[in-house]
């Protein structure tokens, strides 16, 4: 007779039991789905009984019997096993012991999916006649619901014994499983489909936050009776259940944390479908947690929302049985939330079965079940409302949680108390965190005195201290006396010429003292400036003179080749100006205009900030910025805001502008100044002050203050300048041209802690105040984000001629005095706990590159205005870390790009003009109809650069630093610079980045010559230096930025040019530095060994970097010479840090076919191997045609020698007898490998068998699908780069 | 999130203040002190419509008032 089949049952699984399947395989050591049930027992107990009872229960319940296994092909089963065995443990700790110890031991003890059961029972005696009934089960097996059935089954077996004789028949789980096959599929599909539609992304607290590790932390918070029972009848009033209303309360919740209108949750349901029968007595898994969705509309009442959600969940009633996994797929857009919400209304309460057990008594009960989500909330109704929030404590503080409660409470009052509010004014804060953040962070009150207009506070000075320094430039020194006397003869002139009260005077000047003798004597005649930027194609300087109707244009000599149309009188500065000396003693009103200055704008034409005399002096005397004002550098071009700071600052308090020279300023220029003029305090952009503080971050020590912003910035550099600097204050700073030039202030040195992210714009300045505001006008608490709204001293009129605009911009303030504006800035910031502001992201498409405010809107403007263009958008990408540029798509037949930029060049100033105009067939849009910005591809930038390829060294290293700067893979000898999308501050970047190479050229000379070929020819490179380029034993590969440096050594070819690849991949502060061997250079000897290429490399490292931790890498060969040295290092006494071997493995049989080492030489220059496709292997005649390509690329190479070329072959030869020679020692510490999966057999060796021998560490491995000699293509390299970035990051 | 300046759909007012400046206000949210309604509830066109016509000089009025 054959024995009875184990197996009684294969099923599928139910939607939630996939879930929780899926749960278990992903994280077998820390599933949290383990639920336990713990029962107080009083009384004389037959643990017998009890025993043979849960036995019972075993038989009974199939489902309980179940195992769960995937199939071959992937699918989920459920395997029933005829008979297992009861897991049944009783202890006795009557006599003393832990019993809390043993429930965590049970629920941190997993189960086996693949081995039923997934239950087990303790009883534990804790006294005479007092016992615990612990009963622990993996989630699959059952939900909430089913354990007080459970439960009323258990006793009601133990009254008999453990026999079920006159027990009602079990309906069994497979009635459920196969009811779920029956339903209709598509139409819960489209169900799901309608209800999430135009979800777009999803609600995340805490995005990225990674697998739970341990169990949830617990709140508890209750409803008294009264809210409890208002909640149950406005819920009622509203047709709407509890358990809507609770989704309602936590929607709020979670809108008002994510500062969204449209969130996203879990909702858990019963699942139990009412038509099946007996379904309500069922024990099994059949909750599901499904979406739930909430629209926040402002304007609707919390009635009104009930009302329609409830409606929302009536169409979905139905659809209950769909898995998460499908409808995740349905909407499109991954997990779509991380939070749940359960109302556990189970069916009958556990406490009703405590009747009489014989003599038992069920005193108490206890449970734990817990999920995996961040913020899970359960609710048990009752006469008072009883609530709990499960957390991750690596996610939330206790307090944070508790917060989160307390608002959840006041949501539930809400809804209960006042259902007419509309949701937009439903503050979830309470007094306290709303006094926070609405006065506290904003505490900044002064009472400043003196005179409100810029006139009266100069006229104040030149009283007190007419002989001090008013102005240096160039060497000489004029007098506030001086200045006054020259305004004053300007005043009169512009009188004469109609200039009055708030009459708007162009001014088109270079960087001069005229600038400020012009800008004074505008202000002294009651007029306003308005500064043009020199940069403005002539279109826009047309139209700025038409816009403002200036009668009077100021310019000067050096501006007169630009020619623009305008009716306005032209008075040249820098000619004799007579006129009385004389104040006019005109009066100015404090709200009068002082400036106004051109700003981006989205609807295609610039618009202007009309700035008063009040604003600009509540800036200039603000206590902090007034630090270090006794001499200011003037650096910033006139037409920007930073000139408030640069002029008036220091003319408002007796100090000094120091001009600096005209035109483009690069870094040395300024470091000089600096220091020559004993410069007190500036402003610097982010790009310049990132650019000194790389190299010479003491070049600020002398002064007292230095300011910097307008993008985000580096942290570290900043952190970096005020180490440096110990006398510094190194403040960041930020503002939009609307609040007067900075409105917030950060001193880095006390309040920056280095992070990854940019750096926080901190706090606002005197007088000013700053709100972050929901969708809805409601200040969020700290740590959400929000737009950042401005109020106080600095807000400008509004846009001149722009009434419209200035109506949506400076807007009503709920918070101010009565009738005060503030300023939307459409920035998203958050406050952290201290008060600190931290910009996140623009809500808008305004857009800062390289530091200029530019609208998107008004580049699209102005590309639809081409004949040619059917469509355009502009978008700003940051493809590469830190280096954001503009980038246009359009649409349209016949585009020419570069015809394009040309025109755009007509209309918008350069830095307006995209870097690269992509043409398209049509753009991307999403399900909504709606331009998806995020499909927009990432542009061919190497496309644009097709010029030449460079010959000779100069021409190389110089065109690797254009395409470096310009972001480019390649950039042509003959190719423009300004054609590739450079501009005149990354000319700077390349000027400063060429002289660091030994290439002395100027930011004039970019603009005279444009190309490679030009500026190599027109600058002549130092003799010494263009013998050395490319061959040195220390390759400078980016010797910028203040990181660790990472050493890079050489494959076989001997040469760390492929290395080249590796700066722009790892971030513009990673120095990276070559090593290369001896044996190109004349006269010199090949290397002999490793041993010694070892010794030379360690005393070239410690040239550049003294001290440990060293940084080591190497391809190929390159890895064990990175190995052998990190050896020596470790036996000198030195610290490595980073040891990371690129394929590398030693005492390999090295006799590989010829056809394979060409390849291989090829990419150790820097080439592709793929030229030798199909190539003979003899290895004479492969010599030579390399020798012919090289030559025909007109590569660095080919500038050598005939004999010097086939030193690359014999040093490719000779590194074969190195490799062959050396025998590894033994390094302590981790290593990280990069294995070429291309080519591998299964002989091939393996990191671990090769180097585990020779390591007292680890080996961390990553796989590059790519073969051996292709790991420096770009594919390759990125993926190289950012392991080793990581890597790097986590040694700091 | 929607702007609550940038609902095209929603319903919005124009207020003005004792300087004569214009806002544009979200019809849900609560008028401010020290504003009152210039424009009453209507489409965010209309009432910028409105700003543009009515608010001729961008002047705040005490200035206007003291240099008259």
């Amino acid at each position: 007779m054959t024995p009875k089949s184990q197996l009684e049952d294969v099923l599928p699984l139910a939607p939630l039991q996939q879930g929780l399947f899926f749960h278990a395989l992903l994280d077998a050591e820390a599933d949290v789905y383990t639920a336990q049930l713990v029962l107080d027992l009083e009384g004389p107990l037959d643990a017998g009984a009890l025993k043979a009872s849960a036995a019972t229960l075993l038989r009974r319940h199939a489902n309980l019997r179940a195992g769960f296994r995937q199939r071959k092909e992937g699918t989920p089963v459920q395997v029933v096993h005829r008979e297992v065995k009861l897991p049944w443990e009783e202890l006795d700790l009557s006599g003393g012991g832990d019993v809390e110890e043993i429930l965590e031991r049970e629920r941190t003890t997993p189960f086996d999916m693949a081995r039923p059961p997934l239950l087990r029972f303790v009883l534990i005696r804790t006294g005479e006649q007092r016992h615990k009934l612990v009963f622990t089960n993996h989630h699959i097996l059952l939900d909430g619901w089913s354990t007080p059935v459970l439960t009323t089954e258990l006793f009601a077996l133990y009254l008999n014994r453990g026999s079920d004789a006159g027990l009602p028949r079990v309906t069994p789980y497979k009635n459920y499983l196969v009811w779920l096959t029956r339903q209709d599929r598509d139409a819960a599909q489209d169900a799901w489909r309608t209800a999430l539609s135009g979800v777009d992304e999803p609600t995340l607290i805490a995005p990225g936050a990674g697998e739970a590790t341990g169990g949830p932390e617990r709140i508890r918070i209750e409803l008294s009776a009264a809210v409890t029972s208002a909640l149950t009848a406005q819920a009622r009033a509203h047709g709407a259940t509890l358990s809507t209303a609770l989704q309602l309360a936590w929607g709020l919740v979670l809108g008002r944390l994510t500062g969204r209108d449209d969130v996203v949750f879990g909702g858990v349901v019963s699942g139990r479908p009412p038509e099946l029968p007996g379904v309500e007595q069922m024990i099994g898994l059949f909750i599901n947690t499904l979406p739930v969705r909430v629209r926040l509309r402002p304007a609707d009442t919390v009635g009104q929302t009930l009302n329609r959600l409830q409606a929302d969940q009536a169409d979905l009633m139905s659809h209950h049985h769909v898995g998460m996994a499908e409808i995740q797929r349905l909407a499109g857009v991954g997990n779509l939330f991380d939070t749940i919400t359960v109302l556990e209304n189970y069916p009958f309460d556990p406490d009703a079965a405590s009747t009489d057990l014989g003599g038992v008594r069920v005193t108490g009960g206890g449970g734990h079940d817990a999920t995996h989500y961040p913020l899970a909330l359960a609710a048990v109704p009752g006469e008072t409302l009883s609530l709990r929030l499960d957390y991750r404590p690596d996610l939330f503080t206790a307090d944070e949680a508790a917060m989160l409660a307390e608002r959840l409470r006041r949501a539930l009052e809400l809804i209960a108390t006042e259902p007419g509010t509309l949701l937009g004014r439903a503050g979830l804060l309470d007094d306290d965190e709303r006094r926070t953040v609405v006065e506290s962070f904003n505490d900044t009150s002064t009472d400043r005195i003196g005179p409100q207009t810029i006139t009266e506070r100069f006229a104040a000075q030149v009283a007190s201290t007419p002989d001090a320094v008013a102005i240096r430039a160039e060497g000489i020194s004029i007098s506030y006396a001086e200045l006054e006397a020259r305004a004053n003869r300007l005043a009169h002139r512009l009188i004469a010429l109609g200039v009055g009260m708030e009459t708007p005077v162009a001014m088109l000047l270079r960087r001069s003292p005229e600038v400020i003798v012009a800008s004074l004597g505008i202000l002294k005649a009651g007029g306003y400036y308005v500064p043009i930027h020199h940069s403005y194609p002539p279109e826009r300087m047309a139209w700025v003179m038409a816009e403002t109707g200036a009668p009077v244009l100021l310019t000067d000599t050096t501006m007169l080749d630009h020619a623009f149309e305008h009716g306005a009188q032209v008075l040249m500065v820098d000619g004799p100006c007579a006129g009385p000396a004389t104040d006019p003693g005109l009066a100015v009103h404090p709200d009068q205009l002082a400036y106004e200055i051109f700003t981006s704008g989205s609807t295609g034409v610039p618009k202007g900030v009309g700035t008063s005399h009040r604003a600009v002096v509540g800036f200039a005397t603000d206590t902090t910025v007034l630090v270090g004002s006794e001499r200011v550098l003037m650096a910033a071009p006139h037409a920007f805001d930073a000139s408030t700071y640069e002029m008036w600052t220091p003319l408002l308090s007796g100090g000094t502008v120091v001009v600096a020279p005209p035109g483009d300023l690069d870094a040395d220029v300024l470091v000089r100044l600096v220091a020559a003029e004993k410069v007190t305090g500036a402003f610097l952009t982010t790009m310049l002050f990132n650019l000194i503080a790389a190299r010479t971050p003491e070049a600020f020590r002398g002064m007292r203050a230095l300011h910097t912003g307008g993008e985000a910035g580096s942290s570290r550099t900043m952190l970096a300048v005020a180490d440096a600097c110990p006398d510094t204050l190194v403040l960041h700073v930020y503002g939009p041209t609307e609040t007067t030039t900075y409105v917030t202030s950060l001193p880095v040195r006390d309040q920056l802690t280095e992070s990854g992210r940019a750096a926080p714009i901190g706090r606002p300045l005197d007088d000013t105040r700053a709100y972050v505001l929901d969708g809805n006008l409601l200040p969020v608490a700290t740590g959400v984000a929000g737009e950042l709204y401005i109020a106080g001293a600095g807000l400008a009129r509004g846009y001149l001629n722009r009434r419209a605009l200035t109506a949506e911009r400076f807007v009503a303030c709920p918070f101010g005095a009565p009738g005060e504006r503030m300023y939307r800035t459409g920035d998203l910031v958050r406050w952290d706990s201290g008060g600190i502001l931290e910009y996140l992201d623009r809500a808008d498409f305004q857009v800062k590159v390289r530091g200029f405010r530019i609208e998107l809107g008004e580049i699209e403007t102005a590309l639809t205005r081409h004949e040619d263009v059917a469509h355009a958008a502009v978008i700003a990408r940051e493809d590469r870390p830190g280096d954001r540029r503009l980038v246009g798509y359009v649409v349209g037949a016949d585009l020419d790009p570069a015809e394009l930029r040309r025109y755009l060049g007509e209309s918008l100033p350069e830095y307006m003009v995209p870097a690269v105009l992509v043409v398209l067939d049509g753009l991307p849009m999403n399900a909504s109809g709606k331009l998806d910005r995020r499909a927009l591809p990432a542009p061919d930038f190497a496309a644009a650069a097709v010029g030449r390829d460079p010959r000779g060294p100069e021409e190389n290293a110089l065109a690797d630093l254009f395409a470096q700067v310009l972001g480019l893979e390649r950039v042509g000898a003959d190719d423009g610079f300004f054609d590739l999308g450079g501009d005149s501050i990354l000319a700077i970047q390349l000027v400063t980045r060429a002289r660091q190479a030994g290439l002395d050229i100027s930011p004039r000379d970019v603009f005279t010559h444009q190309t490679v070929e030009a500026l190599v020819a027109a600058v002549t490179a130092p003799e010494e230096a263009r013998a050395e380029v490319g061959f040195e034993t220390l390759l400078p590969i980016h010797p910028l930025g203040d990181r660790a440096p990472l050493f890079f050594f050489p494959p076989a070819v001997g040469l760390s040019w492929g290395y080249f690849i590796f700066p722009p991949l790892m971030g513009a502060d990673q120095p990276i530095y070559g090593l290369q061997v001896p044996g190109y250079r004349e006269g010199e000897a090949m290397a002999a060994s490793i041993d010694e290429l070892a010794t030379s490399y360690i005393e070239h490292l410690k040239k550049v970097q003294p001290q440990g931790p060293y940084h080591l890498a190497g391809w190929s060969l390159g890895g064990e010479i990175a190995f052998e040295v990190a050896c020596r290092l470790q036996a000198e006494g030195d610290e490595v840090g980073l040891l990371a071997l690129i394929d590398s493995y030693h005492g390999q049989d090295l006799t590989m076919p010829e056809s394979e080492i060409l390849p291989d030489l090829l990419m150790g220059l820097g080439l592709d191997p793929d030229l030798l496709r199909g190539m003979e292997p003899d290895p004479e005649q492969a010599a030579r045609t390399v020798l012919r390509i090289l030559r025909e690329r007109g590569d660095g190479l080919a500038a050598m020698d005939e004999s010097t070329a086939i030193a690359a072959y014999q040093n490719y030869r000779n590194a074969r007898t190195l490799a062959m020679g050396y025998r590894p020692g033994r390094y302590r510490g981790d290593m990280v490998f990069f294995t070429a999966l291309g080519g591998r057999t299964p002989e091939s060796a393996t990191p671990q068998g090769n180097w585990g021998p020779h390591l007292d560490g680890r080996i961390e491995e990553y796989q590059i699908d790519a073969p051996h000699h292709q790991l420096m293509s770009p594919e390759s390299a990125a993926e190289i780069a950012g392991v080793l970035t990581g890597a790097l990051d986590k040694l700091r | 999130m929607t702007n609550p300046f940038e609902d095209a759909d929603g319903t919005y007012l124009a207020l003005i203040n004792d300087e004569g400046q214009y806002s544009l206000w979200p019809g849900f949210a609560e008028i401010p002190a020290g504003w009152s309604v210039a424009h009453a509830e209507d489409t965010r066109q209309a009432c910028l419509d409105h700003i543009n016509e009515n608010w001729t000089d961008m002047r705040p009025k005490s200035l206007i008032d003291a240099t008259s």
